[in-house]
């Protein structure tokens, strides 16, 4: 199963989750995962919009910013977006190294 | 200026273009276009180890219709030769037993562990024969003095 993250905002249950298409779009819209810290104020708004597409495709940009202002854990909110979107880009590269390569964790 | 990049360089192909390629080749592996552009993004890995399955698979079979082709030829060879007297080997009657090593590995594990029960049951043997007979010798000690 792909993360996802859920949660209820003003009596309404929100999922977040990125998928190949999502994850693609935001892509087009300018996101870039490797300049996420360099440019935080243009990269987090559009990690953030698209991560609610996929389930909420009503949603405005506005409200996924006003959103975000209400979530407590910003810096582990983002981290967690930007692991579901670096997991969709990675879907589709080839995992023939699997076989032989130790598996490591980071703690 | 030459060879201006870095992380701010303008990608070669961009991640839509990659995905849009690829998306008729999870296709081909049996996914379907919604999946592949709106599903569980994990599904991805599974179906690609699928399809890398179906192709040791086909693969393999490829290997073993060969082997047969190859048996049946050497089976005729000599017969087909020119002035030859030979007459052709029969064909084999029964097809190759596809789980000889799994049943050989089987039968060995199982000799080893009724060897190991058969030491192990010697060595109770010896253990309880040399009690007793240790005992014996005390007894004909203590009678003699």
């Amino acid at each position: 199963m792909s993360k996802q993250i859920s949660f209820e905002y003003e009596s309404k249950q929100y999922t977040l989750e990125y998928t190949v298409r999502t994850a693609g779009q935001a892509n087009d819209d300018g996101f870039v995962l490797e300049q996420l810290s360099d440019k935080p104020a243009l990269m987090i708004p559009k990690l953030v919009y698209w991560s609610f597409i996929r389930h909420q495709k009503w949603i405005t940009r506005k409200q996924t910013e006003e959103i975000y202002s209400w979530i407590k854990d910003k810096q582990g909110f983002i981290s967690a977006l930007a692991d579901m979107y670096a997991e969709a880009v990675n879907a589709l590269i080839d995992d023939e190294e699997d076989a032989g390569n130790a598996n490591w964790t980071l703690s | 200026m030459r060879g201006v990049g870095g992380k701010d360089a303008a990608p070669l192909m961009s991640l839509m273009a990659v995905f849009e390629k690829a998306c008729p080749q999870y296709m081909a592996m049996g996914m379907s276009y919604d999946q592949f552009w709106d599903g569980d993004v994990s599904a991805h890995r599974m179906y690609r180890k699928a399809y890398r399955q179906i192709l040791l698979d086909q693969n393999r079979n490829a290997w073993l219709q060969g082997m047969y082709i190859y048996e049946a030829l050497l089976a005729v060879g000599r017969y087909t030769k020119a002035f030859s007297k030979a007459k052709p080997a029969p064909y084999r009657e029964e097809p190759y037993d596809l789980f000889e090593e799994e049943r050989k590995q089987k039968e060995e594990q199982k000799q080893r562990e009724r060897y190991f029960r058969m030491r192990d049951k010697l060595a109770s043997f010896a253990k309880a024969y040399n009690e007793k007979r240790q005992e014996s010798i005390i007894e004909e000690v203590d009678e003699s003095a």
